[in-house]
Order: C-alpha cells, then structure tokens, then sequence
C-alpha cells in the first residue's frame, strides 16, 4: 500500500471521529436529563481514546498509545462518580428545566 | 498484509465510533442511548487501537493496545451498569413504546415527571390572547389589571387560525372556484374581528400608561405560540373564543387546543355576559 493511500484512510478515520465527537456533543448540550449528559460524556472518553489511538499512528510516537492506555483505564471513574451522584439525587437528572432556587 | 488489516480495523472502528455517536444522538430514551454508548462505543474504539497495533506491528504496541482494549472490555459494563441503574433509579422516562418495564417494582423509582412549575415562578410577560368573543372586554380589562398587579409587560397577541379558516369541508369536483371565494371571505372577515380587538387592547392599554406591545401572528395558534412566548410568559384567553375571531363561531376549550406548556398554565377569563 502506498503512502498516499494510508495517509487518506488516516484522514478519513480521522473525519469519521470528528463526526462522532460532533454529534456526542450536541446530545451533552441537550440533555434532557443529566444522565443523559454523563451518557454522552462516557461517549466522548470513548472517541477519546480512538481518537489517542489515531494520534500514534499519524504522528508516529508510540507515547500516544500509553494516553490511550490511560484514559481507557480510568475513564469510566467518571461516569461512576456521576452514576453515585445522580442515584442519590444530588444531581437532578429527569427531564425539564432545572428548578429554581427558591428561598 | 498487516496495513490492509490495519486498514479494515481502523476504518470499521471509526465508522462503529460514528454509529454508537448517532446512537447517543439519536436514540428516543436515557437506556437506549447508554446501549449505544456502551457497546458500540467500546467495539469502535477497541477496533481503532488494534488497527493502530496492526500499522505498527511492533510487540509493545500490540501488548498496550490489547491491555487498553482489555481494560475497555472491564470497564465499560461497569460504568454503564451503574449509570442505567441511576438514571431509572432518578425516574429517566422510558420511551412511550415501551412494552415491558423488568425492573418495576423490583427498583424504587423516583417520578418520572417531576413538577417543572415553583409555584413562586415570577411572570415576565402577561401575554393576552386576542380573540373576538362575548368575554374579550372583561378580558383585556382583566390582562391590564393583572399585568399592573405583577408589575409585567403587557403584550397582546392576536392570532388568526389560518389552517381553521381555510378549512371548508370536502369541496365537489368543479366548486373550487367557490370553496376558494369562501375562504378568502372567512380570512378577511377573520382580520376584521382581529383589528377590532386589537384597537380595543391598544386603547386600554394606553389609558393603562404600562409598558405594552402587540403582535398578530397567522398560522396554526399552537405553533405561532410556541415560537413568540417564552415559558415565563402568563397566557390569559377569553372564554368561549378561538382565534376565528367570531366568523365560525367556534367555543373549543382554549387551554386544552392550544397545548402550552409553559410554566404557568394558560387562565381562561369569563366575564359576566354583555347585555
């Protein structure tokens, strides 16, 4: 396979996860619910850690594989976290505007 | 060989990335959007770092990207047990074609439809309806004292139900020249009652000395509502009127046809009947 060729998959795999991160994106921006946010978030880490995957292979640096490594690791500590929060009901998540604080 | 692998891994788990992102997006309910999330998104990212592993080639790459899938596989399900588990807990709805509910009963579930509406909510705007009927007076007499009492805006908002007035009923094979003279008449006679009212609302209004504005708007009631009101906004309607302004004689409940959702519940004014 030619270079041009890997460069273009490299491009396009590239595309197709910006696309994803849009569209996680806009689904963190409309909610409804807060575990829906936390939900697109969890998906954002995970395009996170393809996206990490890529970088190594663009740029050639194996150091980018160990980030990926990384956030694969602890990644989902913070959908746990907000999983607790939200279970208990400090964070609200159902639909509907947050309520007001009302004295 | 390896870069053709590598190739067919990384493109599949981008496009798989892409898929459980429109999954997350697209997806009508909490629980369906976290199964997108989770499965499709651990394969997409899982495939792209072995695809990477496979460009590569080297032992080291191989050994971290299968541990980073590994701990993909580990993790993920957890993360995603505990936030399902919170989201139906905290009363996430569910999807309205849902047919069965497994966990009912076996998990409390906090409700699904928390009330939206602080019963303190201040009212930015009082928004009165401007219909021709027997009760429009007492209702713009109504408006001018309530939007005093609150200290709001006074806005009035004259709607004209095009969709209404240009239904006639099924039309006979060579009578659309009639049915289309008919709607004509029932739009103009529509915009006359709505110039009445709308000089009514502006003289009281005036006399008022409030801050106030009027707005007319043709189109499907609900709709046009939706796009110039805002949830603050305090709906008042005249009784027994829609927004044919007299010409069909409609008395539908106006609260109900116009589905507001709002934080204050459209008030429905009647007044004692003109002599």
């Amino acid at each position: 396979m030619n270079h041009t060729l890997l460069s273009l998959v490299q491009v396009a795999a590239a595309l197709l996860l910006a696309a994803a991160t849009l569209a996680a994106s806009v689904r963190i921006v409309r909610g409804p619910g807060a575990a829906d946010r936390v939900i697109a978030l969890d998906m954002l880490g995970l395009i996170g850690v393809a996206a990490a995957g890529l970088a190594a292979l663009v740029s050639g640096s194996a150091a980018f594989i160990d980030i990926a490594l990384g956030v694969a690791l602890v990644g989902f500590l913070a959908t746990v976290a907000f999983a607790g929060f939200i279970a208990r009901g400090a964070i609200r998540s159902t639909e509907g505007t947050p309520q007001e604080d009302t004295p | 060989m390896n870069t053709w692998i590598g190739t067919l891994l990384l493109l599949g788990g981008a496009v798989l990335c892409l898929f459980a992102a429109i999954g997350v997006l697209r997806l009508p309910d909490f629980f369906m959007r976290m199964h997108a999330a989770t499965k499709a998104g651990v394969a997409g990212s899982g495939l792209v770092l072995l695809g990477v592993a496979a460009f590569d080639g080297s032992a080291s790459t191989w050994i971290k990207a299968g541990l980073a899938v590994l701990f993909l596989l580990l993790t993920t399900p957890v993360a995603g047990h505990l936030i399902g588990r919170a989201g139906y807990v905290s009363g996430a709805p569910l999807w309205r074609g849902t047919h069965e509910d497994a966990l009912q009963g076996l998990l409390g579930r906090a409700s699904p439809t928390p009330s939206i509406a602080p019963a303190s909510a201040p009212v930015r705007r009082v928004v009165l309806m401007l219909a021709e009927g027997p009760h429009a007076d007492h209702a713009i007499a109504q408006a001018v004292q309530l939007a005093r009492e609150q200290g709001a805006e006074l806005c009035g908002m004259a709607l004209i139900d095009l969709p209404r007035l240009q239904n006639v009923g099924p039309v006979p094979i060579g009578a659309g020249w009639h049915a289309q003279g008919m709607r004509e008449r029932r739009i103009a006679q529509a915009r006359q009652g709505a110039a009445g009212v709308i000089q009514r609302f502006e003289a009281a209004a005036r006399r008022a000395s409030l801050a106030w504005s009027t707005q007319l708007a043709e189109g499907r009631p609900s709709t046009a509502l939706r796009q110039h009101c805002h949830a603050d906004d305090l709906l008042l309607a005249g009784a027994d009127a829609w927004f044919d302004h007299g010409v069909l004689d409609l008395r539908p409940d106006v609260a109900a046809r116009l589905g507001w959702t709002g934080r204050h519940p459209v008030r429905v004014l009647r007044g004692a009947r003109p002599a």
